[in-house]
């Protein structure tokens, strides 16, 4: 009797964090095409507070890598530059008796317009930055809490092309300078 | 008695007939036209649609109507079955014919063999048209270009809308537009790159996604110069009001609304294709292949679209792509864009 309730309880335990550990090795992945090695010029993107902000950036330095002056929030990480989020507000009146009538098609051309030329001007700015700034990889990061899947992304500014992007499972013991000093390890190997 | 139950049987019987006969989907074939000066290819004018409509009808639980009897058919409404057709024209004839498909287009022979078959497919519960350009070998046997092309038709027509018409190689750049973002983007990210695919850092230079689950879809019909999926809209049922009332500022707005339309419906293609041309230069005149991916709020389902950015055209499109995640769903669709294209079909 004593057995079988020990074995229960066993089980009770080992069940959920098999599922937990096999939930979050699912979430882990890398890959990487590039190695971003010490002293190169970087800018980085996060949205936090400045405080965290700040402690990033000093992993980063710490680390040898030069980190360029760009606070780029305000720049990737609002979510309605340009309002495009303002074209589903768009309306029209449809015709009752004829759908062919429909405008929908024009709007939806006009939308995709906007979203390309949104991505061209992306484009432009991160040349602008290599160019003008002298800055040679963009590293995107969004840091999350336990249980959650920190990511980084980065860009070499140069090609235009992503050359690393990680997903990590974010551990109940890690601190930011942890997991930012993850992601800089895992960017300075290929 | 027995007379009473005969006739509820024979009732019976025609409910079941005619719900059979319902569930098959009606397809009438329209001429393809020829476009070249050659009479002598005249014939194949109605032996080709002929010929698609018995392959379709061998594989299928489809009824086909040949374009004799959809002749026939629009005679009793004192009209004739036409060569061409303006998409806006198609709602109106499928009712006239009583289809729910109706597939018409041309062919142009060229010189060294070659023929280009350009097929038109007209759904009448969706409004939209399926156009595809297929250029390749007159075969000396009629019946392996038939299934060439009846092969295209019926990949259209299954639940996965599956269309391509050439293989993505390890090693093309791909921009990849997308209603994901963060950890899950990366997750779509890896298997291409991965596999040896160079990802353009297109949307993936932001934090967040400006692009959510609805507006994604705006890009599932697509319109290129050789292929496109697209809605119809007529622009000739636009009436616009005139009177002694309409001073200047009027007919300004009205000049306007009538570029907008030109802009953004009929010359929608060359707007698109400039845009395209910038998109180009910006990212290096490196792109290979721009790939539209839709995915639905679990991420778990999704559609895609890939355009060819050498030549501006629709070359893979695919609905119903189901996985456990972006991940997954990412690589099937690699194993798919490296698969070679299907050898034509036996036909039984």
């Amino acid at each position: 009797m004593l057995h079988n309730r020990i074995h229960r309880i066993t089980l009770a335990i080992i069940l959920p964090s098999i599922l937990i550990i096999a939930c979050s090795s699912n979430k882990a992945v890398r890959h990487s095409n590039a190695t971003v090695a010490k002293r190169s010029n970087i800018a980085v993107v996060i949205d936090s507070r400045n405080d965290i902000k700040n402690v990033v950036l000093t992993r980063f330095m710490a680390k040898g890598y030069n980190v360029k002056a760009f606070n780029a929030s305000d720049l990737f990480s609002i979510d309605n530059i340009f309002d495009i989020k303002d074209f589903k507000k768009m309306s029209y009146r449809a015709p009752i008796d004829n759908s062919l009538l429909s405008m929908e098609k024009t709007y939806n051309n006009i939308y995709k317009l906007h979203l390309y030329n949104y991505e061209i001007n992306k484009a432009e700015l991160l040349r602008e930055m290599s160019t003008k700034w002298d800055v040679q990889y963009l590293v995107i990061l969004d840091l999350k809490n336990w249980e959650d899947t920190s990511w980084a992304r980065i860009i070499d500014l140069r090609s235009l092309d992503v050359v690393l992007i990680e997903n990590y499972p974010t551990a109940y013991r890690d601190t930011v300078e942890t997991v930012v000093d993850h992601f800089i390890t895992s960017m300075s190997k290929k | 008695m027995n007379r009473i139950k005969g006739i509820c049987i024979s009732l019976f019987l025609c409910c079941v007939l005619s719900a059979a006969a319902q569930a098959a989907p009606t397809m009438a074939f329209g001429y393809l036209a020829n476009k070249s000066d050659e009479l002598n290819f005249e014939y194949l004018e109605t032996i080709f649609p002929n010929s698609f409509a018995n392959s379709i009808k061998n594989l299928f639980n489809i009824k086909v109507i040949k374009p004799l009897s959809v002749n026939e058919r629009l005679k009793k409404k004192g009209l004739s079955l036409q060569k061409d057709y303006r998409p806006h024209e198609l709602p109106e004839l499928t009712e006239n014919i009583g289809s729910d498909f109706f597939i018409f287009g041309n062919f142009t022979p060229y010189p060294d063999n070659r023929i280009k078959i350009v097929l038109n497919l007209y759904q009448r519960s969706s409004g939209r048209v399926f156009t595809f350009t297929n250029l390749g070998r007159m075969e000396t046997e009629i019946f392996k270009l038939v299934d060439r092309i009846t092969m295209i038709l019926i990949n259209f027509m299954g639940e996965e809308q599956y269309y391509r018409t050439g293989i993505i190689r390890s090693g093309s750049r791909l921009a990849i537009l997308t209603n994901l973002d963060g950890d899950e983007l990366n997750a779509l990210y890896a298997p291409f790159m991965k596999k040896g695919y160079r990802i353009a850092a297109f949307q993936g230079n932001s934090l967040y996604n400006i692009v959510s689950g609805d507006m994604i879809n705006r890009f599932e019909y697509i319109s290129t110069r050789e292929n496109s999926f697209a809605m119809i809209t007529d622009l000739n049922k636009v009436r616009f009001l005139h009177g002694t009332w309409a001073g200047r500022r009027y007919e300004g707005k009205v000049a306007g609304v009538k570029r907008i339309f030109t802009r953004y419906d009929t010359a929608f293609i060359d707007t698109k294709n400039d845009m395209l041309n910038r998109l180009y230069s910006a990212y290096n005149r490196d792109i290979d292949y721009l790939i539209i991916i839709g995915f639905n709020k679990k991420h778990k389902r999704a559609w895609m679209r890939s355009i060819d950015i050498k030549n501006r055209d629709l070359m893979w499109m695919q609905s119903d792509i189901r996985g456990s995640g972006p991940g997954e769903i990412g690589k099937k669709l690699i194993e798919r864009m490296s698969m070679k294209i299907e050898a034509p079909l036996k036909v039984k």
